[in-house]
């Protein structure tokens, strides 16, 4: 639904994108990760034909958004790096104004939409009345507005409450599967991602580090926590189980295996016989967050502002 | 198109500004008709009508340039510009939106002013002429010639502020020196582009064209191409801009 192709961006003499390349198919929703300054906004702003590419290509829908701008771009639904209205506007009033700016679109149930958003009792209040939690509803909204089939949303927990996020991310999972929306997510919330999106790319410095499916979106290893007093023995007995493993011993109790879930009986088994008091055993998953660090260190283990900053 | 323009009208209509212009026209107006009226050798009509129309009307040289200054600062101040470039609508018709909005809000507010003026002249002594009724006409010509010219500053500069004055200063400088230099040369004064935007002063001071030695169709032809220019640059500077902070 929408294809990024070998995407660069040159300014002046800095290359901002370097081939970026991605898709989002119908139905799935993407994440889409990356530092302060990575080109995750730029990407964004090329998708949304509000910069045009170097070299590549984007398109919705199979619309090139450069050669077939208005059937590419009335195919798209986005909140750009914030949601922006006009202050003095009612929220109803910037919906119409959203409205008039698609070409050929019939009415729409702006209380129905309200409702859907949990906006539908403020809509007739001024824009700048509103909390950012409100505007960032009031954004999806104006995305929504003409059932666009890709929607992009940066930043879209944004000023919403716990509650409000754990709402927008069962509505985006509705619309994914029951209306077949492809959805394209940019967030700093790396746990947030991790919960709502299928697929991920992470992107670092203008390049795609890395593009994740679900089942290969975390890697998992065998953790163990035992008796501190017998810790040397436990990281022997392991050594000799696996004898072809790196064992890491990660605290004073605790030590990780690299296996499949199938080798913890087998782990079990040895570290008893032995008479080690086994305290915990069972799989860890390597977070999307560990994930993010590991592709976006830096050279000298120094990872970047952004992630200093979480 | 229709749909771009009437967002442009909600937006313009939706802020207090317009009331604000309108009841300036008023209030200048209703001053000048008891002024008129005032003294032992009260004016007639058609004093009056000159007197309100040139109060009115410098007015509204002052509200179209902020009105037509806003309708891209604003979009930038409230950062809402991305969500117009980002519409299946090209930027072009974006662009031309704004300068016929622009141009409409600009001639209802002209028509404001000769309502209100002529319908307080009924209320006076003496003839109104259709000579009069035309220079009137004319002098609109001015406030289509600072609509281009402020369109231009809008999308080179972000600040409403800095567009405003930016305006102000080009009208007020060029004709200051174009003044000065009708004087002492009118071969070149006659070149300076804003001596030139306000037609009616062909009937109303014509010696002062005759000085420089041109025509009201050389004035109008020299205007015309000066914001045929200035909309070109306007809509070049548009639709490669990419407006990201």
């Amino acid at each position: 639904m929408l294809s990024v192709q070998n995407v660069h961006k040159k300014m002046g003499q800095t290359n901002v994108l370097t081939n970026v390349s991605f898709d989002v198919t119908p139905g799935e929703i993407f994440g889409f990760l990356g530092p302060n300054g990575a080109g995750k906004t730029t990407t964004i702003r090329i998708i949304t034909g509000l910069m045009p590419a170097t070299h590549g290509k984007v398109t919705v829908d199979g619309f090139d958004v450069s050669t077939e701008r208005q059937q590419a771009l009335s195919r798209i639904g986005a909140i750009v790096e914030n949601p922006a209205f006009y202050p003095y506007l009612t929220g109803r009033e910037n919906l119409i104004h959203a409205m008039n700016l698609i070409p050929g679109l019939k009415k729409v149930d702006l209380n129905a939409l309200g409702a859907l958003v949990g906006l539908e009792t403020k809509l007739d209040m001024k824009v700048k009345q509103y909390s950012l939690g409100m505007k960032q509803r009031l954004g999806i909204a104006r995305a929504l507005l003409h059932n666009p089939k890709v929607l992009i949303l940066d930043e879209p927990t944004n000023g919403l409450d716990p509650a409000g996020i754990a709402d927008l991310r069962n509505y985006l999972r509705h619309l994914a599967d029951h209306r077949g929306i492809a959805i394209l997510i940019s967030s700093h919330l790396l746990s947030e991602m991790e919960l709502i999106t299928d697929r991920f790319a992470i992107i670092d410095q203008g390049q795609i580090k890395s593009v994740q499916g679900g089942e290969a979106k975390t890697e998992s290893v065998i953790l163990c926590k035992v008796n501190r007093e017998q810790m040397n023995e436990a990281l022997d007995v392991a050594a000799l189980t696996f004898d072809d493993v790196k064992i890491i011993q990660q605290s004073a109790e605790t030590f990780i295996v690299p296996r499949p879930e199938s080798d913890i009986p087998h782990l079990l088994n040895h570290l008893v016989e032995r008479g080690i008091a086994v305290y915990q055993i069972g799989m860890k998953h390597e977070t999307l967050e560990e994930q993010f660090l590991k592709l976006t260190k830096k050279e000298g283990g120094t990872n970047n502002a952004f992630i200093t900053s979480q | 198109m229709r749909s771009l323009l009437a967002n442009e009208f909600m937006k313009w209509r939706r802020t207090i500004k317009p009331l604000v212009a309108l009841g300036m026209y008023t209030g200048i107006i209703v001053l000048t008709y008891f002024i008129v009226r005032s003294g032992n050798n009260p004016g007639d009509a058609e004093t009056f009508v000159n007197y309100a129309t040139m109060a009115a009307m410098t007015f509204l040289g002052i509200f179209t340039i902020v009105f037509t200054a806003e309708m891209i600062g604003n979009e930038l101040k409230f950062d809402t510009l991305k969500h117009l470039l980002m519409s299946p609508y090209s930027r072009d018709r974006i662009l031309l939106s704004k300068l016929v909005a622009a141009l409409l809000i600009m001639l209802a507010q002209f028509v404001f002013i000769l309502a209100v003026t002529y319908g307080f002249a009924l209320t006076l002594d003496g003839e109104l002429t259709l000579e009069q009724f035309r220079n009137i006409l004319l002098s609109v010509s001015s406030g289509v010639f600072v609509i281009f010219l402020t369109l231009m500053f809008s999308v080179v500069f972000k600040s409403v502020g800095v567009v405003i004055g930016f305006t102000v200063l080009a009208n007020f400088v060029s004709t200051m020196i174009g003044g000065l230099l009708i004087t002492w040369k009118p071969a070149i004064a006659k070149w300076i582009v804003f001596l030139h935007t306000d037609l009616s002063i062909y009937y109303q001071s014509p010696g002062f064209m005759e000085t420089m030695d041109v025509t009201i169709w050389f004035s109008a032809f020299y205007v015309l191409i000066h914001i045929i220019a200035f909309y070109i640059i306007t809509a070049f500077m548009f639709r490669s801009k990419t407006f990201a902070e």
